[in-house]
């Protein structure tokens, strides 16, 4: 756990510039904000900030993210799909 | 109003960026759902904002913009919440946007003296004393914009309630007596159409089409016995054949929306996608070289005729392949006075029966079509969508540990003891308020969502934070990001720095939030 992730994330102790003092004895993993979405480290599970916490797009029929999260989980070998990627 | 000629356009979400720099040449227009770049920092207060930095991103695209607003539908009795005004004018000057469009359906009612969010455009009373409210309401709008407004024709499950103004009539009465444009969301006719309600052609024939500003146009699926306005994906071809023959006799027609509900982006190739915008392109280009300035034209051409016969013949060979549909027929044993009922009697009882609220509702045939049980789930689907994507983690780390089912029981629990909230963060938190009342023991659950908080609070304010973990939470949360158990928990002290960047909320435009 001392080694760079391959999204850039770095797991290392506290570095020494922190402003934020580590506790005695702990291990520190520190998570860039701007790559904690990345799909090589969490399978970018962290949606846009408006879908997070903003207002719901204008529809009229149904939302189907929790569909798709509800099958994942019962099937957690699918594939995630992104038809841009 | 002076309606100026855009073009074909799509309805911006981040996720589209991709496809925006595929199909620049295809696209002329974005439309933008203004409160969905709106956020609520502080779920316990009524504070919002405007996310500026997605702002700044749209202004720079190289597109005309337009607002479509979706948290002030103008068909009801309620006016529009005047503290948001001030977020509309910025994003209307920062933008240049032409004209505006808003719902003629409502979303607000009163249940026991609270006043709730349906999180859902419900139909207005179309009744004179609907026209009348909806009338006052756009009024009330057109006073607080500097453009001009359009509204939009909107979807309804519900089956025809005898003494009803008709679908078109009524928006014709509302947008003559307003003085306001209309926005034709061909797809929502189609919907009605294949539901039983009015015909597109009985439709545009009752409609002034002089006041047609703005097109949407979206795919549709079958639900149950419902064909539903889902925007998922592929427009059908015979509403295509029907926008073309339509087209050419709107002389004030500005612009022509794709709307696509990011979630099923997936289900959409890129081919698909490509042959649906030129498609459209075809259809204004045509537009251009036809376009006759008069005004009030009925729909009259051969090709129109037989545009609108293939829709409604496919129609009833969706419907009949699909099992059936809610087709009227049996519509309204016990018929209502509908002229009797107040717009707020309409909208408290009929949002009380779609979220599920215990209310004695006096019209038997509203109560028991079968609309109403279609609509309290989409809205629950909503609702459960809005949790997963404000807590993406928790709910999976539920869904994992205590099972779909479980989990299911617990949202719906969770939805009786809470009215629908518009902002993702707001219905985040109560259910994670709810879930931690039920001290409900999960391995990392307290430590998960913490993450969660952190992680979109250090988006908005740049500032790091740290969360503790008393087991490894990089292993623990792959396993969640894959849908899994861990396969073993690391135990140990552990921090969890989430490290900031630049803020969307830091010393920028606090004078912008507003309090109601």
């Amino acid at each position: 756990m001392d080694a760079k992730l391959a999204s850039g994330a770095s797991v290392a102790s506290l570095p020494a510039a922190s402003s934020l003092a580590a506790k005695s004895a702990a291990i520190r993993v520190t998570l860039p904000v701007n790559v904690a979405n990345d799909i090589d480290l969490f399978g970018k599970m962290l949606r846009e900030l408006g879908d997070r916490i903003g207002c719901k797009p204008c529809i009229s029929g149904s939302a189907c993210f929790f569909d798709i999260e509800r099958d994942f989980v019962v099937n957690p070998a699918a594939q995630i799909v992104n038809v841009f990627k | 109003m002076k309606i100026p000629e855009l073009g074909i356009g799509l309805t911006y979400h981040p996720v589209l960026d991709r496809v925006l720099e595929k199909y620049t040449g295809l696209i002329q227009v974005l439309e933008i759902e203004p409160q969905t770049h709106w956020i609520q920092p502080d779920p316990s207060t009524n504070q919002y904002a405007i996310d500026q930095v997605t702002l700044k991103k749209i202004q720079n695209l190289p597109y005309h913009k337009l607002m479509h607003s979706i948290g002030f539908p103008v068909g009801g009795s309620r006016l529009p919440d005047p503290v948001e005004y001030p977020l509309h004018h910025t994003m209307i000057e920062a933008l240049g946007v032409p004209w505006m469009s808003e719902h003629l359906s409502f979303n607000k009612a009163t249940y026991e003296g609270r006043d709730f969010v349906t999180n859902y455009m419900l139909p207005p009373l179309q009744t004179p004393a609907g026209v009348e409210a909806a009338v006052q309401t756009i009024n009330s709008m057109q006073r607080q914009v500097p453009i001009p407004i359009a509204v939009e024709t909107g979807v309804n499950y519900l089956r025809t309630i005898p003494g009803h103004i008709h679908d078109g009539l009524f928006m014709r009465h509302v947008v003559e007596q307003a003085d306001c444009g209309i926005l034709l969301d061909l797809h929502n006719l189609l919907t009605n159409q294949l539901n039983g309600r009015q015909s597109m052609q009985d439709f545009l024939a009752e409609i002034p089409l002089e006041r047609v500003v703005e097109i949407h146009v979206a795919g549709g699926k079958m639900r149950g016995n419902f064909y539903i306005d889902a925007h998922s994906g592929k427009i059908p071809d015979n509403l295509l054949d029907v926008a073309a023959a339509l087209v050419p006799q709107l002389p004030n027609l500005g612009a022509m929306i794709f709307e696509i509900f990011p979630d099923y982006l997936s289900d959409l190739n890129n081919g698909l996608l490509q042959h649906d915008l030129e498609q459209l392109n075809r259809i204004w280009e045509r537009r251009k070289r036809r376009k006759r300035a008069v005004a009030g034209i009925t729909i009259q051409s051969d090709r129109a005729t037989s545009a609108f016969s293939a829709v409604g013949d496919n129609a009833q060979a969706t419907a009949q392949k699909e099992g059936g549909h809610a087709m009227q027929s049996s519509a309204s044993q016990h018929s209502i006075d509908i002229c009797t009922v107040t717009p707020a009697e309409w909208e408290d009882v009929l949002a009380a029966l779609v979220v599920d609220q215990p209310i004695h509702c006096p019209w038997e045939s509203v109560k028991n079509d079968p609309a109403i049980e279609l609509i309290k789930e989409l809205i629950q689907t909503f609702r459960a969508s809005m949790v997963s994507e404000s807590y993406r983690y928790t709910a999976r780390l539920l869904m994992i540990y205590l099972g779909v089912e479980e989990y299911e029981k617990l949202l719906v629990d969770f939805w009786k003891t809470a009215p629908p909230e518009p902002f993702a963060s707001t219905e985040g938190a109560n259910f994670i308020r709810y879930i931690q009342d039920m001290s409900i023991d999960v391995i990392g659950l307290q430590e998960v969502i913490n993450f969660e908080k952190a992680y979109t609070m250090t988006l908005l304010d740049g500032q790091d934070r740290i969360v503790n973990f008393p087991f490894d939470p990089l292993s623990f949360m792959k396993a969640l990001a894959e849908g899994r158990k861990p396969h073993q928990i690391f135990e140990g002290n552990y921090e969890l720095a989430v490290e900031g960047g630049e803020g969307i909320l830091e010393n920028k435009f606090h004078h912008q939030a507003v309090v109601h």
